[in-house]
């Protein structure tokens, strides 16, 4: 699997060679920044590709730099330990036999990366399995810059 | 809920009440029969008591009338004695000596005159006054014919006596009265009948309404006359009558004429030693009625209840169903009650089960929905960065949703499992206009959701890039879309044929990431992508586990 962070979304398109404008980087971008100083290494975990790219845009606007894109459990357990990431934001409905859940446990356990879950609706079984594991909070889907914002704050030094 | 609450009448009632008013409908008939029969019962016990009354009467009678035919014989016998035809008195006067058996009694030969001319109670010769009771003897004298007497008192010693009279006929006239003379203690004794026990009061009165006999304190009574009112209903009767005795008891009174005297012969028994018995039985008979009339209801209780309390219980369970509660199934004595309740708990337990998977596909919906509108709001931001114009922008957004909602529309037919690979290839070059120039073949294979949605992404890609920059923009270009798979892996291929040298597109734009690294990302497969004079040719390698093997029927397929 090649970590998407190697291959930062290009300036030019395949069909329509345009630089980007607009969007959700841009202006807020350099707002946002500034309001983080700290700088944070994030792994996402995610399988779906539209949604994480997105994150990607969103991290990275708020200063962070993303250290990879997980699709499955062993993914992501496998990035957090040749890039020991700050913290993983992680999709709990994942592909493959595991869940992000399990993932989180995983990682923070084993190399003591905390999680911010980033869910959907989810039932309350499901949500006390997630409360289990002791993650640094949730991010209702759709994430937003705020959201995301506000749960990278709770990140410990 | 129709107008008319009630259709037989009345209003609706419980089950209790309809069961109390069935037993009520069979105890009532029965009850009513049972008084109907202790009443007829004690109306018989009433006719057999006034008919034994009149047996006692007639008996008495019948045995009065026997004892003076017996006296009118001997006298007879005596009267055709031919001593008496010669006139030898001295020698008659032994023979009725000898004839006379009953002591007490007398026998007396009266001359026209009255005059008693030989009597048993003196010797022959002693003087002999008349007779104290000439009115009968002048009967005798009139009649030729024997006559009872009245009482009277007797004209020797003045005791209460009665006369049984004879003729002695000589030729066509008679020349003698023969008198048999018995004390009215005689009849006393006759009619005294200690065996019918002692409340039974037998009497005799004479025809001028003297009381001759009593069977009980008959010295106190005799001679006296019978009150007016009795003495007229005695005269009257015919069978039994309630009347007040002599000695003032309140009696039942049966009295019959003797036919020898005239004489009204009576049998007596109290009412309140007739209505004892009489009473004791209604009284029984009432305790034996009101004793099975409580076992009966207290069982017919019992019973409404086995019945009243399961079907009340039903009704609970039914309301709680209507509530939503889950319910029991009934373990009563009422089989139907049992059988209502068991469906009554299949069905709660059906009912909360859909309620579950309803709660459940609602979860669902919710978090599919959410991560959806995640998912398009990464699209729009995708596509915003490669759009030079709110115009492209609109255009290639729409074009990307409309790819997600044809993927997702297979997926909704298949009930969120899947979709078949073929509808999938289907529905995304239908979008384009492109499926008459394709050549679509594989096996029927039926993708998970993710892959699906993945798949659907890359074929959308690649239909929007032949229809701007490849082969479907010339009139010869045609697509082959073909799968087939290899022990555990399946394999796509996207071949272009027939491009009139098609633009060679950027490798490194978001299209390309999509084809050669997200989705196969996303599938944990791998892809190529190249581009070759006749078109662009996409291969795609992922593992069999993205097909499921309990999908539906392949005839079922959506297109």
């Amino acid at each position: 699997m090649i970590p998407l962070h190697a291959h930062p979304v290009p300036a030019q398109l395949w069909f329509a060679a345009t630089p980007p404008h607009g969007g959700e980087g841009g202006k807020r971008e350099q707002a946002d920044s500034d309001l983080d100083a700290r700088s944070l290494r994030v792994l996402i975990v995610e399988d779906e590709f539209f949604i994480s790219l997105d994150m990607q845009n969103l991290v990275q606007a708020l200063g962070h730099s993303v250290v990879g894109i997980a699709v499955s459990a062993a993914d992501a357990v496998r990035m957090a330990q040749s890039e020991r990431p700050d913290v993983a934001l992680v999709d709990i409905r994942l592909i493959g036999p595991r869940d992000g859940i399990d993932a989180a446990d995983e990682m923070f356990n084993r190399f003591g990366i905390p999680s911010l879950f980033v869910t959907a609706n989810t039932d309350p079984h499901t949500r006390a399995r997630a409360q289990a594991v002791h993650p640094l909070g949730f991010i209702e889907k759709p994430a937003n810059s705020q959201r995301l914002r506000a749960a990278l704050r709770s990140v410990p030094q | 809920m129709p107008a008319r609450v009630f259709k037989y009448g009345i209003p609706p009632q419980r089950i209790r009440t309809f069961l109390i008013l069935f037993a009520i409908a069979l105890a009532a008939p029965l009850l009513g029969l049972a008084v109907y029969s202790l009443n007829r019962m004690a109306s018989l016990e009433q006719a057999e008591i006034e008919r034994r009354v009149l047996q006692v009467a007639e008996d008495l009678a019948h045995d009065i009338d026997r004892e003076l035919d017996r006296a009118v014989a001997i006298l007879d016998t005596l009267a055709s004695s031919t001593v008496l035809r010669r006139g030898d008195l001295p020698a008659f006067h032994i023979q009725t000596r000898a004839a006379l058996k009953h002591a007490g009694a007398a026998i007396v030969l009266i001359d026209r005159t009255y005059q008693q001319l030989t009597s048993t109670m003196a010797n022959f010769g002693t003087p002999l006054p008349k007779t104290a009771d000439p009115e009968t003897a002048r009967r005798v004298f009139e009649t030729k014919q024997r006559q009872v007497s009245d009482l009277f008192r007797g004209s020797m010693d003045g005791r209460a006596v009665f006369n049984v009279e004879v003729p002695v006929i000589e030729g066509a006239t008679v020349l003698y009265v023969l008198i048999m003379s018995f004390p009215a203690s005689h009849i006393a004794n006759l009619i005294n009948r200690p065996n019918l026990g002692t409340p039974w009061i037998n009497g005799v009165t004479d025809n001028k309404g003297v009381i001759l006999a009593r069977s009980e304190r008959h010295d106190e009574f005799v001679g006296k006359p019978l009150p007016p009112d009795l003495l007229e209903r005695s005269r009257a009767a015919k069978g039994v009558f309630r009347a007040t005795s002599v000695a003032g008891a309140d009696v039942l009174r049966a009295t019959v004429r003797s036919d020898v005297a005239g004489w009204l012969v009576s049998a007596t028994v109290p009412v309140a030693f007739l209505e004892e018995p009489r009473r004791r039985s209604q009284f029984f008979g009432a305790a034996m009625l009101g004793t099975a009339l409580a076992i009966g209801l207290a069982l017919a209780y019992i019973f409404a209840g086995f019945m009243a309390r399961p079907i009340t219980d039903a009704t609970h369970a039914a309301a709680a169903v209507g509530a939503g509660k889950l319910v029991d199934p009934l373990h009563s004595p009422l089989v139907e009650a049992n059988t209502l309740t068991a469906v009554l708990s299949d069905a709660s337990t059906e009912l909360k089960r859909r309620e579950e998977h309803a709660a459940f596909l609602m979860g669902e919906l919710a978090h599919r929905s959410k991560n959806q509108l995640a998912v398009v709001r990464g699209m729009a931001s995708q596509t915003a960065r490669q759009s030079k114009s709110i115009d492209q922008f609109s255009a290639d957004f729409n074009q990307r949703l409309q790819g997600l909602a044809e993927s997702q529309d297979l997926m909704l037919r298949q009930n969120w499992q899947g979709a078949w690979l073929e509808d999938l290839v289907r529905a995304h070059l239908n979008l384009f206009a492109a499926t008459p120039r394709a050549d679509i073949s594989g096996p029927p294979l039926f993708l998970e959701a993710n892959a699906v949605q993945n798949i659907g992404f890359a074929l959308h890609e690649l239909a929007t890039n032949a229809t701007k920059h490849g082969v479907l923009r010339t009139p010869d270009g045609h697509v082959s879309v073909t799968w087939h798979r290899t022990d555990e892996r399946i394999h796509l291929e996207w071949k272009e044929t027939g491009g009139q040298e098609p633009k060679q597109p950027d490798h490194r734009g978001f299209g390309s990431l999509v084809l050669t690294q997200l989705v196969p990302q996303s599938l944990q497969g791998n892809a190529t992508l190249e581009f070759t004079s006749e078109g662009c040719r996409w291969a795609l390698d992922f593992a069999a586990t993205h097909v499921l093997t309990n999908h539906p029927p392949s005839n079922q397929r959506a297109l």
